[in-house]
This record gives structure tokens, C-alpha cells and sequence, in this order.
């Protein structure tokens, strides 16, 4: 099952614990067991996932009286970097159907701003520093918990294990 | 468009079946039936090979080095390597006689080849054929009271077969003779150690355990599956000295017969291949050869969004994530179990490898939380029956749904492909929505016994339909 964040500490205890227990009295089934359920938390993190590249898509365009919508700021308790393989032909196709000014917005929300430029610079897909840049902040940065929020109703959809909840209530449409 | 009967092959194409081309084996790939086309076109496109399609199967010549490069196909379930093909039989007239030529039948494959290419793939350690003994008998000791226990009532040729042999269940049956058109099952013969009177079958048992799976179709025969399997297993057992094992077999051999066509294969796949991305939470999923053949219809291009608005388990979205990294996948469904559901799915599949472009989000598909125009490619397997709101029925969801998948993809270049069992809801709401969405080809595929349409649509150059606003009132109905 998934552990609550703040449980994560306890699990860096108990794996220093039982490896200090596995050295002095040889017993490797402590050491075994919270290892292995590091291991299994860290790869369901791995999934648990909302992608900036998403982010630069979702709205809530669909609750009544909202006009646009866009871009949902984001609040993050958690974000986790992952790797991913890097195409340069995915990311200069893409980056023309990205809003520009949406991923600026939301780099900032996660503290990822690193220096990508205010405004997309002309030869882009040539700059593979650029290209490099953007791939990490797209498909590597993920936001696990937190929520997304309206910028004009301020409503905030949950972000629970990476996953994104846009659903809306009865009265909201 | 329907794929041929098999019945129409010219067996004469391939080299493969021929002993004097060494180094070349025919092989026979299943795929869900209705997308063999899509098949053909993948194994063309990644082998080089042009297939020969029928019903259900592609066929077509391989050098025998390059059979490991088959599995790497994603449109495919299995894959077989076959012996022999007969386009005309001639089934004679008797039983004994039937028993006696499938008996013989067993002598003409160029099993060498076949269980050179068997032993390679299974990575069996010594030579499978340690000996070739002659046919001595003229068929085995028929044994119907074992081989048609199993035969359905439905089964078309119970009629065919002489009173005297028929089991209690199917005696009642024989007063009706209805037709029908049902398939005698596959079936594996029960051959039972001590019929066949056989100390011979035991003595020098050695080698590869294996069964026979037979698939008999054609109304006029007159012996069940069970018994060609019988016959051709007992030959094989008598000729190679393999021992039978329905149950712990490690070589499995294919007799199919359909009417007058018979061909032998061995079977080098144990698992079906859509198995290979499922978890323990499959069961309800799409089979992902499926889910490739409809992606691949789609044909995301490099820098391409691909997007299933009602993923169930992301089966779509995943399969697309590890055959078409260049694109990005996201997938989004109402229902919070199977969207926890795709995340172990994914989960699963992260553990064997790490870089998968895809993304998973819960969402309302009749309210897409998306911009407009952010998509390109929408594939999806639609719900039969599901529920939205408080009230509503598949025809309101594909509306509603048909509308929004149209506001957030590309018009012109932007298409969609989606597999449904409902047809009706579908032809109509694509009669309603036909400004936005263009028809393209439909394919009826058989899955397990039921029959579905996958439709390929493509945007129209129109953006929106002032016509076609999706106005409800409160409880989510379509005014």
C-alpha cells in the first residue's frame, strides 16, 4: 500500500535501523522487508506522475462562468524528478503546440524555472541546450501531490499519487 | 473487406514448405480477425516479408535466422511455424479410411525443418528427432467413446457420424438435423495410455512431450477433431517416439482442417503475446495486440499527442507509450478505480522498462479538462452501457464524447480511431457529428466470439458546429 509522505522519514529510519541490526546480528529479514518496501514506494512514485507537459494542456474551461480557465496554477507539496530517454524530434515537434507562457508559469510554480527564456527564441529546435532544458521540464519533472487551481474561480483539483482529479461537482457546471 | 477463407490459399507460394530451401520456413501468425490487414502491413513494414492473409492468420516466408525478430511484432497474438499445407485432401468416404490417410498425413511434413526452427526458439538442448521409424500401422485404434465425449451439440457434423459410436449426449441430437454453422471447437485428444493397445508407444518414449491441438470446420465430415488428433498424435508418437503429455507438453503441434483444406504447424509461442503487457488486473482490459493495431491505424506521428478520453486500465495509452515513444500519451477516465488501475498497470511496466511518455489524469469525457485543438491522434475503446450523471445512455456519452474529442483535436490533420461494440449508438451519432467528423473505414473484428466495429475518423477543416452545442440542463441531460 502507498505510504502518506511524511511516513517516508520513519521508512529512512527504520532502513538505517534494520542495516545497523542486519551488520551486528547477521538477521537480514528486517533488512529484507524494509527494503523491499522502499522499493516498492519508490517505484509506485515513479508512476505517480502529473507531467508538466500535461499541466500545459488540462483547464477548467469546463465549470459554468469560467471564461478560460488557463493555465491551472499549481500547487505542489511533492514533485519528484524521473528520467526519461531524450528525443530531440519529440521536443522540437512539440514545442510549437505548447503555450510558451503556460510552461513558464508553471515552471515557476514548481521552483524549475531554471533558465528557460520568457519568450521562445527563433532557431530553436538548433539549441539542444534549449532542447535539453525543455525535456527535463516537460516529461522529467512530476508533480505527486498538490493541487491544481482555477485562476478565476480558484477552485483546486486535487493532485493525489500524481494523478490529477478534474472532476467537477453537480453545481459546478 | 473481409480477409479470405483459408480455403482460397494457394499453397504452392510458399518456399517455406519445401524441404530444398533449407534455410527458409513458412510461418503463420494469428491475429484478431478483421485486422489482418493492419497485421500484414506491420510485418511488412518491420520484416520485410509480404504476407498472404486469411481469416484470422497471416502467412508468409521468413529466413529461418530471422524468427527471433517475430516477436518483437505487436499486432500478432501467436505465432506457428508450419509443416505442410494440403488445399485438397480428399477426404474419402469411410471413416477407417479418413483415420488412415490423416494417419499417414503425419509422414509428409518436413519436420526436420520445422522442429529445427521449434528447438531454436525453445532453446531445447539436444536434437528433438532422434529417430524416424516407419508407419507400420494403417491408423490407430479409433477410440470415440474418449475422442467425442466432448463434442457439442451444436457441432454440425453429429449427423454425419454412423449411430452406432455416438455418446448419449449427442443421440438426441441426431433426430434434429439442424445446421448449424458452429465450429467444432479445437479440440486435444484424450489419448489415453492404454488404448491404442500400444507397448510400442511406450517402449523407446523419449524426446519433446507434446500434444495435438486440432481445429476441425466443414460440414460434411465424418469424424470428429478429437479424432484427427488422434490419429495424427498416434502417428507422430509412432514415428519420432515422443511421448504424449496433454498437460505438461512442451511441444504443442496444430492440425487444422478446414473442409478440404489440412495443414500442420508447431506452435512457438506457449503464451498468447497480448499477455505480455497485462498484470493482475488485465482481465477486463483490452488485449494490447488489439490496442497496437488500433494505434498503429492511427499512425501517431513524432511530436504527436495521443489522447484516450475513457482509458479504462490505460491499455491504450500504454501500448502506445512503448510503440510510439515519439508521441505522448495521456489517458483519463471518470471512474477512480481503473484509473488506479492504469497507474499499476503502469507501474508493471515501469519495473521492465523505464522510459514510457505517458500520462494518466481523471476526468469526465463528455468535459474534457483540455484546450482546444491540443490533440492530434484520439484512440479509445468506447463503453458499452455506461452510465453518466444521474440517467443517460451510450447514445448521449458517444454524442457528448464525439463533441468534445472533436473541440480538442486538430482539425484537418487531426483523425481518431474507436473501437465499440455498440454499433448503433456509434452509426448514429456520426451521422449527427459528421460536420466535425469524417468517416473513414470501419472494421468489424471478432473478439472472443463477440463482434465490434473499430471506425477510423478524421477532423474536418470546420473548428466548431453552432448546431451541435451540447447544452444540458442540471441533471446532464442533452437538451
Amino acid at each position: 500500500s502507498l505510504k502518506p509522505n511524511k511516513h517516508r522519514n520513519y521508512e529512512v529510519y527504520l532502513l538505517c535501523l534494520s542495516s545497523v541490526i542486519h551488520y551486528y546480528f547477521h538477521t537480514a529479514a528486517v533488512t529484507v522487508l524494509v527494503v523491499a518496501l522502499k522499493f516498492h514506494t519508490i517505484f509506485l512514485t515513479i508512476i505517480k506522475r502529473m507531467k508538466l507537459i500535461t499541466h500545459n494542456m488540462l483547464t477548467s474551461k469546463g465549470m459554468k462562468n469560467v471564461i478560460e480557465g488557463f493555465p491551472l496554477k499549481i500547487q505542489a507539496e511533492e514533485v519528484r524528478n524521473v528520467d526519461i530517454e531524450f528525443d530531440r524530434e519529440f521536443i522540437s515537434r512539440m514545442v510549437p503546440k505548447l503555450d510558451w507562457n503556460a510552461l513558464i508559469f508553471a515552471a515557476q510554480c514548481v521552483g524549475h524555472q531554471e533558465d528557460l527564456p520568457e519568450i521562445l527564441p527563433e532557431g530553436y529546435e538548433n539549441d539542444d541546450d534549449l532542447l535539453k532544458k525543455l525535456h527535463h521540464i516537460l516529461l522529467e519533472v512530476e508533480v505527486i501531490n498538490g493541487c491544481l487551481e482555477c485562476p478565476e474561480t480558484k477552485r483546486k483539483f486535487p493532485i493525489s499519487n500524481g494523478i490529477p482529479n478534474m472532476l467537477l461537482n453537480e453545481d459546478e457546471v | 473487406n473481409m480477409a479470405p477463407s483459408i480455403n482460397k490459399i494457394n499453397t504452392e507460394a510458399f518456399k517455406g514448405l519445401l524441404s530444398e530451401h533449407r534455410e527458409i520456413c513458412t510461418l503463420e501468425l494469428t491475429v484478431v480477425t478483421g485486422l489482418e490487414e493492419v497485421a500484414a502491413e506491420e510485418c511488412q513494414e518491420k520484416l520485410g516479408v509480404t504476407c498472404v492473409t486469411a481469416r484470422g492468420r497471416v502467412f508468409f516466408d521468413i529466413p529461418i535466422k530471422l524468427v527471433p525478430e517475430v516477436f518483437k511484432l505487436r499486432s500478432i497474438d501467436n505465432v506457428n511455424v508450419v509443416l505442410q499445407m494440403v488445399s485438397n485432401f480428399s477426404f474419402p468416404e469411410t471413416r477407417d479410411e479418413c483415420f488412415a490417410k490423416i494417419y499417414k498425413f503425419a509422414e509428409k511434413p518436413d519436420w526436420k525443418k520445422g522442429m529445427l526452427v521449434w528447438k531454436n526458439n525453445f532453446n531445447y538442448p539436444d536434437d528433438p528427432i532422434q529417430e524416424v521409424r516407419a508407419l507400420n500401422d494403417e491408423y490407430c485404434k479409433p477410440r470415440p467413446d474418449i475422442d467425442l465425449k466432448r463434442m457439442k451439440l451444436t457441432s454440425e457434423i453429429i449427423g454425419n457420424l454412423p449411430e452406432g459410436i455416438l455418446p448419449e449426449h449427442l443421440k438426441k441430437k441426431q433426430e434434429s438435423t439442424e445446421d448449424t454453422n458452429e465450429e467444432d471447437n479445437s479440440s486435444v485428444a484424450e489419448m489415453v495410455t492404454e488404448s491404442n493397445d500400444s507397448d510400442r508407444q511406450q517402449i523407446h518414449a523419449s524426446g519433446p512431450k507434446f500434444r495435438i491441438s486440432c481445429s476441425r470446420t466443414g460440414s460434411k465430415h465424418i469424424f470428429g477433431s478429437s479424432e484427427a488428433a488422434r490419429q495424427f498424435g498416434g502417428a507422430v508418437n509412432e514415428i519420432f517416439g515422443w511421448p504424449v503429455d496433454l498437460s505438461n507438453f512442451e511441444l504443442e503441434i496444430l492440425l487444422y482442417i478446414d473442409t478440404e483444406f489440412v495443414y500442420a504447424a508447431v506452435c512457438l509461442t506457449r503464451e498468447p503475446m497480448f499477455k505480455r503487457n497485462l498484470t493482475s488486473f488485465g482481465r477486463t482490459n483490452l488485449r494490447s495486440t488489439i490496442c497496437y493495431n488500433m494505434i498503429r491505424l492511427a499512425a501517431p506521428q513524432p511530436g504527436e499527442v495521443v489522447i484516450d478520453p475513457m482509458c479504462g486500465g490505460a491499455t491504450i495509452p500504454m501500448e502506445g507509450s512503448l510503440t510510439y515513444p515519439k508521441a505522448f500519451h495521456i489517458g483519463g477516465d471518470n471512474y477512480g478505480q481503473a484509473v488506479k488501475r492504469s497507474r499499476d498497470n503502469i507501474d508493471f511496466l515501469l519495473k521492465k522498462k523505464n522510459s514510457m511518455p505517458v500520462d494518466v489524469a481523471q476526468w469526465d469525457s463528455t468535459r474534457l479538462p483540455l484546450r482546444s485543438q491540443c490533440a492530434d491522434v484520439i484512440i479509445s475503446d468506447l463503453p458499452f452501457g455506461k452510465r453518466i450523471g444521474s440517467k443517460g445512455d451510450n447514445r448521449v456519452l458517444y454524442y457528448l464524447s464525439l463533441l468534445e474529442m472533436a473541440r480538442i483535436t486538430k482539425t484537418d490533420t487531426g483523425r481518431a480511431v474507436l473501437l465499440t461494440h455498440d454499433r448503433n449508438s456509434m452509426i448514429m451519432n456520426m451521422k449527427k457529428v459528421h460536420t466535425l467528423w469524417k468517416s473513414g473505414t470501419s472494421r468489424t473484428i471478432n473478439i472472443g466470439g463477440l463482434s465490434a466495429v473499430i471506425y477510423v475518423l478524421r477532423r474536418t477543416a470546420l473548428l466548431s458546429d453552432p448546431n451541435l452545442k451540447s447544452k444540458r440542463k442540471g441533471s446532464g441531460k442533452v437538451l
